[in-house]
């Protein structure tokens, strides 16, 4: 473990969190940079530390590089200083940072929400080994990498501290292969597992494995879809068409919509969240068309 | 509080001067000048809606005649305003309409750092700025008033009270509209637009109803019969109109007309009517039993008027809310295209040696009541010929110590 006078206060770990993030991302160098002068405040990192913090900056790169560059000595703190609410906090900032750069319904929503909850405590949760995100998470953050790399580090780094879930509780009407093909972590939500407790709202990840079927279903909820990878086949009432829709465009179903899921090639991963009625059941809305769609098999993303 | 300062109804006088403010104050520089520093820099204005920057980090700018501001919601989640400005060279330290600030603000330019809540973090290279305190060099803060999730602010002191108390004849039906609860709207914005004129002319346009029979047929469709002005002291108004006790004719006011739905929860009296709230002396906050939008009067100079707002709906609207928003949207965008021609007709008259001033209606009081307060704040506005130029703040200076 590092030098604890790195992490004497819930604002030395966020800005820690921050040192420690991933060097080559877009504005990442900033990130950097910003925490380092944290740092400079509290005599932990020197001037010139500092300033080589600031030329990384400039091109986002490792701060290493320079540091050598200029004969410096200084070594921050290693990734083991961060603990699972670092790593789950981390996270939690990737995807409102994500949101914040969407627009459409629910979102607003679903920011709000999040604003509203996720500075809650961080729950002790058992995790578990989950067959499907050991199977299917890698390949759906290799896709997620390419556009959104920040979150799909981040999501790597935390997805062994949440607690996945493979639901079973919609019955034989859910079809032969969604109970064994998908998983869900709640971040912040009403779940018993969710890593922050939240009232009458729900925010997690939710993947499933290639060209699987999640048959026409409803609930209460409204439900808002950041669908992570793509693209995937969608509908909004029983036996219609399917229409492929591309990663990054939000999907937001109003209460009690039916809506129906075949995922693509690409393991589907999304952020859904619940925004209200949190605590309703799902139901399964009957159509005749799952054996075909349960049988099709998309393309490949293109 | 001084009663002179509370906001309080003003009926329309049996007998009261028509004419309107002189052609002269239009185009006048020197008057523009005095306008910037002791009207529009030292009133409330309008920068946004808690709901436009609901995360921590969010942020969004608002500038007015040199000034720039930056109101950003902290790690603390307090809403705070600040101005744009880095206390080492002044360049800006955020750029754009909106956006996300992880954590730290930095300085594009050297690279100094401020926490959200505009304190200094810390200067690049601080072994070479000598003898230095950074507590000294926060960021300049700007003051900030939220009202039912509006963001008001005023970069000076001014003679305006709070804004809880100057529109406090109207906290009833914000109340009623759950505005605190409004975010921002997505898929349609606001279409900035900059016109070739004062600003006055687009106030003038916009503080009455007179001209809504002739001039805006889906409005008139609308609600046209029922439309009132009502005036208040400190050049406040609330125009509204109830609409639906009668066929439509337009396409999209008859859509709208079928598919308007109130806010869950919102108050019943307000559920057919559409309300504008005018605030002295630039500033509209609008709702319809959907959504809600405020725009303003942006002066670029005296002849330039930037048309800008923000539009917002309830959380969780259903899919007939959203459609009608739309072609409330609609109806705006028509009525706004209309006022705007208006507005340069009426500011170009004003250079016409033909032009003999106004000579307002019962129904254009509105213009007057905003007219009387721009003469209560400069009170040069009574001369009826041009100053000279030159003299226009001393005049100004002399009237308002004489008043």
């Amino acid at each position: 473990m590092s030098d604890p006078r790195w992490t004497r206060s819930p604002e030395d770990r966020r800005q820690l969190r921050r040192l420690l993030g991933p060097a080559g991302l877009p504005g990442s160098g900033r990130l950097r940079y910003g925490a380092a002068m944290h740092f400079h405040g509290l005599g932990l990192i020197d001037a010139a530390v500092l300033e080589a913090y600031r030329l990384a900056a400039t091109r986002d790169e490792p701060v290493e590089a320079v540091l050598a560059q200029h004969g410096l000595a200084f070594r921050p703190p290693d990734a083991d200083a961060l603990t699972p609410e670092d790593r789950l906090r981390t996270l939690l900032a990737e995807i409102d940072h994500y949101l914040a750069g969407l627009s459409g319904p629910g979102i607003g929503e679903t920011r709000a929400g999040l604003a509203q909850w996720q500075a809650g405590p961080v729950r002790g949760i058992a995790t578990t080994a989950n067959a499907v995100i050991a199977e299917w998470l890698g390949p759906a953050l290799g896709a997620l990498c390419a556009d959104e790399p920040a979150l799909a580090q981040a999501i790597a780094a935390a997805s062994g501290d949440l607690c996945w879930i493979t639901y079973d509780g919609y019955g034989a009407d859910i079809g032969p292969d969604f109970p064994r093909a998908h998983a869900f972590a709640s971040l912040v939500g009403v779940e018993p597992d969710a890593a922050i407790a939240a009232q009458d709202f729900d925010l997690g990840l939710f993947l499933i494995a290639p060209h699987v079927l999640y048959r026409d279903h409803c609930h209460a909820a409204p439900e808002l879809y950041a669908p992570l990878t793509g693209p995937h086949g969608w509908r909004f009432a029983p036996d219609a068409p399917l229409a492929l829709l591309p990663a990054h465009q939000p999907i937001w179903n109003e209460p009690h919509a039916p809506h129906l899921t075949k995922v693509g090639p690409t393991p589907f991963l999304c952020i859904y969240a619940w925004t209200r009625d949190a605590e309703a059941p799902a139901a399964i809305v009957p159509a005749r068309d799952w054996p075909e769609l349960e049988a099709l098999r998309l393309g490949p993303a293109t | 509080m001084t009663s002179h300062n509370r906001t309080t109804f003003k009926p329309v006088p049996e007998d009261w001067d028509r004419k309107g403010l002189p052609a002269w104050s239009y185009h006048s520089p020197a008057l523009f000048e005095l306008e910037k520093s002791e009207l529009f820099l030292t009133h409330w204005q309008i920068a946004g809606h808690v709901g436009d920057i609901p995360g921590t980090g969010d942020w969004l700018t608002f500038d007015l005649l040199g000034e720039r501001a930056i109101v950003m919601r902290g790690a603390d989640g307090i809403v705070r305003a600040f101005h744009n400005l880095c206390r080492h060279r002044g360049a800006r330290l955020v750029d754009g309409d909106k956006g996300q600030c992880r954590g730290a603000l930095v300085c594009p330019f050297h690279g100094w750092v401020y926490n959200t809540d505009g304190s200094l973090r810390g200067a690049s290279r601080p072994d070479a700025l000598g003898d230095f305190d950074r507590a000294d060099f926060g960021l300049n803060p700007i003051e900030l008033e939220i009202w039912h999730g509006f963001i008001f602010l005023r970069f000076h002191p001014g003679p305006q009270p709070s804004v809880a108390t100057l529109l406090a004849p109207f906290d009833a039906d914000f109340a009623g509209y759950r505005a605190d609860t409004l975010l921002a709207s997505d898929g349609w914005t606001w279409a900035e637009t900059v016109l070739p004129v004062n600003w006055k002319s687009v106030r003038d346009v916009d503080n009455e109803g007179y001209h809504v029979a002739m001039a805006h047929p889906a409005l008139q469709d609308l609600y046209g019969r029922t439309y009132r002005d009502d005036n208040y002291t400190n050049g406040i108004s609330k125009s509204h109109a109830t609409f639906g006790d009668r066929p439509a004719r337009l396409w999209s006011v008859k859509r709208y007309v079928e598919l308007s739905e109130p806010a869950p929860g919102s108050d019943e009296r307000l559920h057919r009517v559409w309300t504008y709230y005018g605030i002295f002396p630039n500033n509209v906050i609008a709702f319809t039993p959907e959504g809600a939008q405020y725009y303003q009067d942006i002066p670029l100079d005296v002849g330039q008027t930037r048309l800008d707002g923000r539009l917002y709906r309830y959380p969780h609207e259903t899919r007939r809310m959203r459609a009608a928003r739309y072609l409330a949207y609609r109806i705006d965008r028509d009525t706004s295209a209309e006022d705007q021609q208006l507005s340069i007709w009426s500011n170009e008259s004003m250079t016409s040696s033909a032009f003999e001033g106004f000579h307002l209606s019962d129904l254009e009081y509105g213009l007057r009541n905003h007219h009387d307060q721009l003469r209560r704040v400069l009170p040069v506005f009574r001369c009826a010929e041009a100053p000279d130029e030159a003299a226009i703040a001393e005049t100004n200076r002399q009237m308002k110590a004489r008043a």
